[in-house]
């Protein structure tokens, strides 16, 4: 038993002494390669040498996507001339607005009513499109244009997000009509206005016009907001800031629309 | 003897136990694992269900944006209007905002 006892203590010890002297090589060795180029890790910043430790770490296939890489790594380029500008051609006069013009009205316009869609019940059953349409889908989920009228929108596009609204229309609570608009069109009796943006390859976004003149819209299953990404009052979506970081960008501007409900 | 065997077997048992707790609470996703599900599944056969153990955020508005960490400041995306089919845009987006198309 003992000697079976000594054997196994040997073991581990050969074991350990194995990985502290691997992790004492790798502590020593401060080279590291990239794209065939030799670079002294000591000479490399943190973020690079984390960059690297990234970018190795992918499939050739992936590394070919990679569009981007740190300074410390760009091959060396002759030297080219650079285009300048004046400063003073950027000095330009641009006129503030006074005071906060809001776009019209009908009077028709939901009301901003955040308590009755942030509920329990109701957070989950209304995505931006839901909001955007005044319904609530009767399960969770994310209501997605088409779905009502039975042909999902196939693309993240205008033409085809629109479309598929556009049909959507009648099946949409109690009924709906949805026709293109303008920025400063005045929606008519029974009617309001929302607007449409996309985030390219990624999400679609809608926004609507409340009756107090502001903007309001609910990010998925997020609470009902009427700010933008940078938290102001939102006043014109197409204006508004839509950029909440990590890639989504909601940086196309689709165009305004007017929702009318056909049974009231 | 019997106790020495005993004691050693314990501390065995302690060891490995520790070992998997270690495991288990830092079991995020990495790069390698992404990798490897890509790699074996083929990037258009890859599901929602197939990250489903790890932590994510939906930030998606109309769409689902599931939205999971990496480390080194790097982050991974599904997304699609749809669950119960395969996720339309998978992509990476790095430190910088540079973002790395998987599937388009």
């Amino acid at each position: 038993m003992k000697k079976f006892l000594s054997v196994i203590a040997t073991m581990l010890t050969l074991t350990l002494m194995m990985s502290t002297v691997a992790f004492a090589a790798n502590d020593t060795d401060d080279s590291v390669v990239y794209n065939g180029r030799s670079f002294k890790a000591t000479e490399l910043s943190q973020e690079t040498l984390d960059w690297l430790e990234w970018y190795n770490g992918l499939s050739d296939d992936l590394k070919e996507m990679v569009s981007h890489e740190p300074l410390e790594l760009a091959s060396p380029t002759p030297c080219t001339t650079t285009t300048t500008v004046d400063a003073t051609a950027l000095d330009i006069d641009i006129p503030m607005p006074l005071e906060t013009s809001l776009l019209p009205t009908s009077g028709y316009e939901p009301v901003y009513n955040p308590d009755y869609w942030n509920k329990d019940e109701n957070i989950r059953r209304a995505n931006c499109y839901a909001y955007a349409m005044d319904v609530l889908k009767t399960t969770e989920g994310k209501l997605q244009p088409g779905d009502p009228s039975g042909k999902r929108y196939t693309s993240l596009t205008k033409s085809a997000i629109e479309k598929a609204v556009k049909a959507d229309g009648p099946y949409l609570g109690s009924g709906r009509e949805i026709t293109n608009s303008s920025k400063n069109a005045t929606p008519g009796k029974n009617q309001y206005k929302v607007a449409l943006v996309i985030a390219p390859n990624s999400d679609y976004h809608w926004y609507v016009q409340n009756r107090d003149g502001y903007w309001s819209h609910k990010q998925g299953y997020l609470k009902v907001s009427n700010v933008d990404a940078s938290g102001k009052k939102i006043t014109d979506p197409q204006s508004c800031d839509r950029n909440y970081g990590s890639g989504l960008n909601y940086s196309t501007f689709c165009g305004y629309y007017l929702v009318k409900y056909t049974n009231r | 003897m019997k106790r020495y065997v005993s004691i050693f077997i314990v501390l065995i048992v302690l060891v490995i136990g520790v070992f998997f707790v270690h495991q288990s609470s830092t079991s995020h996703l990495s790069m390698d694992i992404v990798n490897s599900i890509i790699k074996s599944k083929g990037i258009n056969n890859v599901t929602w269900e197939d990250f489903e153990k790890y932590t994510y955020q939906d930030i998606g508005s109309g769409n689902y944006i599931y939205q999971y960490e990496l480390p080194n400041g790097f982050y991974l995306y599904l997304s699609g209007s749809a669950l119960d089919t395969p996720p339309t845009y998978i992509y990476i987006v790095d430190r910088n905002g540079n973002r790395i198309d998987l599937k388009k």
